[in-house]
């Protein structure tokens, strides 16, 4: 029996072929995930390792806050204790570091990085056991007007040495000379920031950091073990500082990277998954197909002899044996996969340090073994079916299938429907990690009852959508709709594939439509200012306090607001504080202020929006205790508002958040002119004045939505280029059945090549039976995607998404894409098709 | 027209314009030791008006014989014609547009679309055309085969007989010069069979159409006007006016 399995792998190997692509591609996309995030991983780790290998304690302060972005901050440390830190016997060097916010600007006058890559400035270290920099070019930064950069900066700047360049920073922009270049470890920067290096004193100055250092780094006498040297310095550090060893400080980076890392290692994975889910239908179909295909050569064995459950396990091992090396392939070749990845995350901003390629062989275990269990569970299903044909059911012809309308189908399919929709439902209204889980509960359910449904709905909507072709395309359109919707479980399935990658398509292009028209809403609604300076900085950096200083001088200005931005916490919960000049922010943009009095806002105190305050139940007069890097803050509710869009959740004056978080920069200013004055004429003293600031734009309110949905089609791009992966799959998956299908007509593809069916109508009736099939999935998917983003936006009404948006014009196209991609996927059945002997074909059992 | 009627061998017609000839027609299947000569050096002419049956034993060459001047296989050495046109010097195109217009055919099985209907399959060839059906000779044909009330079903909602009835309708509604039908009685029981070939020959009488047949059932043959006798890829022997017991004599000898 064994040697009919392989014999009849043989003899299928064209049509195994194509299931075999979808689990490589499927499994190779998922290993290739793993590869990458392991090389990215141990790059970053040895880089870590490497840093501190030879400092022996750390010195910060105690209390931390965390960003939610795997990063904490700390308050800087008195530079005083450097000194007193060398007084101690076994300390044989000891210097301080510097890190804030400086960006380098180009010899053509662009801003190099921002956007979410950071944007770092450290001061030099002389102490070379503490460095992690090494100069590649030139000297090291010694003096005031000197910088050093990294190679990869110096070459967008367009510098090398010798040149000069500006920088902005929390100062006024200023020019420095570029005195040398130096990169971080092995590596030319760490994931994409640009890094700027100056002599410790002109760092402190750019970063607002006078006499203070962000944490200091001690090398003990030779032999001595870095717990005792903690212990050691322990004596002289005072209250609300700590030291840690160099190996706990390596640990301790390398963990809050692999957290960060495994973000990005699960969206990847979801992915991977979505891929292989998609697979999963090519498989079954395939299988399903070829057994159809096979009823009569198993009768045959049946009859001969052979056990159904010898004919169960030949059929088996066939999917056994497919599973296994296609997924052992793809597991492989995610070596490759995971350099595509790479290179692709790079192209979106995501730059991932990597030093060669680390092939871990759990990973692979990993990738081949979801492969292998996918595909032999998923031929479980036709397997037994197959094996239950009677040996009497040698003479059948497999001509039209119509046994698709079941009462248990419909009935069954409405169940699955109905339990995905209450877990999406319920995952809606949940909270974190069982949201995620509930939501994509439930939308795997949505896709497997309307998969399950699909033969029932497939025959009637395909005759409806196909309605058309007779009446264009005369004969050949006829037959293309009829081939189409003459096996309707095939075409179902065949389109549920399809239906799932365009299903997520359409679901993030609504949804992300909806965020886009609820933010302009927001925005049209609560921004009365004319004019927005924006740095296009997320993460850190942005303007000087200067810019909003000067701009409020200029004539024709009525009123000029900051806004900044510092990382605090409340109950252990990442807050993003923002700050603005609040005695005027109202008169600029509106977060309508329910409670209080925004423009009296002083030190001290805190507007919070109406959803914080329900959080954490807070009310007007309450205090807050608001962890900031600096310690603890008790902040006094001043002012509640509503809108929770314009200036996020909290919001302090300058005043407030400069006392607790010194240095902050203006990551955008608002400016609101005077009635009388010349637009035109404002922006161009305006513009003279940010000349110097390379990183500002400037943006009416137009043009400030722009931007935003010029962010949000940047992620939604990144998202559909790895929903790509799903829908070619899906691609192979329409070819696959086509080619399987177009197998078992020969005889009537001859008949019709004999009767005066021309190459050229061949080759048509195929390719519009594929546009057929590939429009009807995505409709399908197009419907669901579309329920799916009308459900977010009704759960998430409350939280400022409140405009559901039909983005009419991208669905036309997703459509359009799909026809012309049905088209694609009938290329090479077509032509196959129309290559096959006219009287071979006529001839064919 | 009607279809039961019995066979009533007609009188012999002198030898008329061609349909279709073939000239030294060799076809030449592998080389060396295992080379089969299908057809050797045939050279035979198809009347038109005639009913003609191409006789023999299975492996004498009567089927490719059909296959080559019907333009759905090509000759090693020699000449097919159908009317003027030489088949040989046709491209792939040219010979599937001489099919759809200047052929039709009739199989022995598998002769409809099943996804479309009796209609829809007797329409085909004009409809790959894309020209109109003369409705008046159409209606005609469909009276003929007595499937009026049977058009909008699909293949598999009819009997074998009204399947070859259909296809025998769509051969004669494109008006070819020519159709070639192979073995088109072979599924069918006695009285069904007897019905097509009926209906053959009275398209030939009535219609004037030119029919040419591959069978190797004497009966079905006795409804030719002649017919061509093949054995070993050569022409043997031909008989005009044949009846089923002559026939049967003959095919007898050549067995021996």
């Amino acid at each position: 029996m064994w040697r009919a399995t392989l014999r009849s792998l043989g003899a299928h190997k064209s049509r195994l072929a194509m299931t075999a692509l979808a689990i490589i591609l499927g499994v190779g996309l998922m290993s290739g995930t793993l590869v990458l995030t392991d090389t990215v991983g141990r790059t970053f780790d040895d880089l870590v390792s490497d840093i501190y290998a030879e400092t022996d304690a750390v010195i910060r302060s105690a209390d931390s806050v965390d960003t939610g972005f795997g990063e904490t901050l700390r308050a800087p440390l008195d530079e005083a204790l450097v000194d007193e830190l060398l007084t101690v016997g076994d300390v044989v060097a000891a210097e301080g570091f510097v890190q804030g916010f400086a960006q380098a600007v180009s010899v053509e006058g662009e801003a190099v990085g921002g956007g979410f890559a950071p944007t770092f400035g450290f001061g030099w270290i002389t102490v070379e056991q503490l460095n992690p920099f090494v100069i590649v070019d030139g000297a090291p930064p010694s003096g005031p007007g000197e910088v050093v950069l990294d190679p990869s900066t110096a070459e967008e700047a367009g510098a090398t040495v010798g040149d000069t360049i500006t920088v902005l920073s929390s100062q006024e922009p200023a020019e420095f000379e570029v005195v040398g270049l130096a990169r971080f470890g092995t590596i030319d920067r760490p994931g994409g920031a640009s890094v700027l290096l100056f002599d410790l004193p002109v760092a402190q100055t750019l970063f607002d950091l006078e006499g203070q250092v962000s944490e200091i780094g001690v090398v003990a006498v030779d032999g001595m073990t870095q717990d005792d040297a903690v212990a050691a310095i322990g004596k002289v550090l005072p209250d609300g500082v700590e030291a840690i060893t160099g190996e706990a400080k390596t640990a301790e980076d390398q963990q809050s990277f692999q957290q960060a890392l495994g973000f990005i290692n699960t969206f990847l994975l979801a992915f991977a998954l979505v891929a292989l889910f998609v697979g999963c239908f090519i498989i079954y179909n395939t299988f399903t197909i070829i057994v159809a295909q096979r009823s009569r050569e198993l009768a045959l064995l049946r009859a001969i002899g052979a056990s159904r459950r010898q004919v169960l396990a030949s059929l088996l091992g066939e999917s056994v044996l497919v599973g296994l090396g296609a997924s052992v392939i793809g597991a492989l070749s995610g070596v490759g996969i995971a350099l595509g990845l790479k290179a692709m995350l790079g192209g979106f901003g995501v730059e991932l340090p990597t030093n060669g390629v680390v092939i871990l062989p759990g990973s692979l275990l990993t990738a081949v073994l979801t492969g292998f269990v996918i595909t032999v569970v998923v031929a479980v299903a036709p397997a037994v079916k197959a094996s239950r044909v009677p040996p009497l059911a040698a003479l059948r012809d497999v001509a039209i299938d119509r046994s698709s309308m079941s009462v248990a189908r419909v009935v069954g399919g409405l169940l699955v429907i109905g339990l995905g929709a209450l877990n999406l439902v319920a995952g809606l209204a949940a909270e974190g990690g069982n949201a995620a889980v509930g939501v994509g509960f439930g939308a795997l359910c949505v896709f497997i009852g309307v998969a399950v449904l699909g033969p029932v709905i497939a025959r009637p909507t395909t005759r409806l959508l196909a309605w058309p072709l007779p009446r264009l395309r005369g004969v050949t359109g006829n037959l293309a709709r009829e081939n189409a919707i003459r096996n309707p479980k095939r075409t179902a399935s065949t389109a549920a594939a399809l239906m799932i990658g365009v299903g997520l398509v359409g679901f993030i292009t609504v949804t992300a439509a909806s965020v886009q028209s609820s933010i302009d809403k927001i925005l049209d609604d609560a921004v009365t200012g004319d004019l927005i300076i924006s740095s296009g900085n997320f993460g850190m950096g942005g303007f000087s306090p200067e810019l909003a200083a000067q701009v409020s001088e200029v004539d024709g200005v009525d009123a000029v607001s900051g806004f900044r931005f510092a990382f605090g916490s409340v109950d252990g919960q990442p807050a993003f504080v923002g700050s603005a000049n609040v005695d005027v922010f109202e008169d600029i943009a509106d977060p309508e202020v329910v409670e209080g009095d925004l423009r009296s806002l002083g030190v001290g105190e805190i507007a919070i929006s109406t959803g914080k305050a329900e959080a954490h139940d807070l009310a007007l007069g309450d205090t807050v205790e608001m962890s900031f890097a600096s310690g603890v803050a008790p902040l006094t509710v001043g002012a509640i508002f509503e809108n929770d869009i314009v200036a996020g959740d909290w919001l302090m004056d300058h005043s407030g958040i400069e006392a607790v978080e010194p240095g902050t920069v203006d990551l955008q200013v608002f400016v609101r002119f005077t009635d009388d004055a010349d637009a035109d004429e404002v922006v161009a003293v305006i513009e003279g004045l940010t000349a110097s600031y390379a990183n500002a734009e400037l943006q009416d309110l137009t043009e400030y939505k722009e931007s935003q949905s010029a962010m949000i089609d940047q992620l939604l791009n990144l998202i559909y280029a790895l929903l790509l992966l799903a829908i070619v799959i899906a691609l192979v998956g329409i070819a696959n059945t086509l080619a399987l299908s177009i197998h078992e007509r020969t005889r009537e593809l001859g008949l019709l090549r004999a009767v005066g069916m021309t190459r050229k109508q061949l080759t048509s009736t195929i390719r519009w039976e594929s546009v057929v099939i590939a429009v009807y999935g995505t409709l399908l998917g197009l419907v669901i995607g579309t329920v799916f983003g009308w459900a977010l936006v009704q759960a998430l009404g409350s939280e400022g998404l409140e405009v559901f948006t039909l983005p009419v014009a991208r669905l036309v196209l997703i459509v359009l894409i799909a026809a012309g991609a049905g088209v694609l996927a009938s290329l090479l059945p077509a032509w196959r098709a129309s290559r096959l002997d006219v009287l071979d074909a006529i001839q064919t059992e | 027209m009607s279809l039961t009627e019995t066979p009533n061998p007609p009188a012999s017609a002198p030898p008329g314009p061609l349909a279709a000839r073939a000239e030294g027609a060799t076809k030449i299947y592998g080389s060396g030791d295992t080379e089969v000569r299908a057809l050797d050096g045939v050279t035979c002419g198809f009347e038109k008006g005639r009913f003609t049956a191409i006789m023999g034993p299975s492996g004498s060459g009567k089927s490719t014989l059909m296959h080559c001047v019907a333009g759905l296989d090509d000759l090693t050495s020699g000449q097919v014609f159908v009317g003027d046109t030489a088949l040989g010097e046709l491209g792939e195109r040219q010979l599937t547009q001489l099919r759809r217009d200047r052929i039709g055919f009739v199989f022995q099985a598998f002769n409809l679309v099943p996804t479309l209907t009796a209609l829809e399959n007797i329409t085909l060839p004009v409809d790959l055309a894309g020209r109109k059906p003369d409705q008046e000779h159409l209606d005609e044909v469909v009276r003929a085969v007595g499937l009026a009330n049977r058009l909008d079903h699909r293949p598999s909602e009819l009997s074998g007989g009204q399947q070859q009835r259909v296809a025998v309708a769509r051969a004669l509604a494109a008006r070819p010069e020519i159709i070639f039908a192979d073995e088109p009685t072979g599924n069918l029981d006695s009285r069904a069979g007897a019905e097509i070939l009926a209906f053959m020959r009275n398209a030939v009488r009535e219609l004037g159409q030119t029919i040419v047949m591959v069978t190797h059932d004497p009966v079905a043959a006795a409804y030719s006007d002649r017919v061509l006798f093949l054995a070993d890829g050569k022409i043997v022997d031909e008989m005009a006016d044949p009846t089923a017991d002559r026939v049967l004599d003959r095919l007898k000898q050549l067995g021996d």
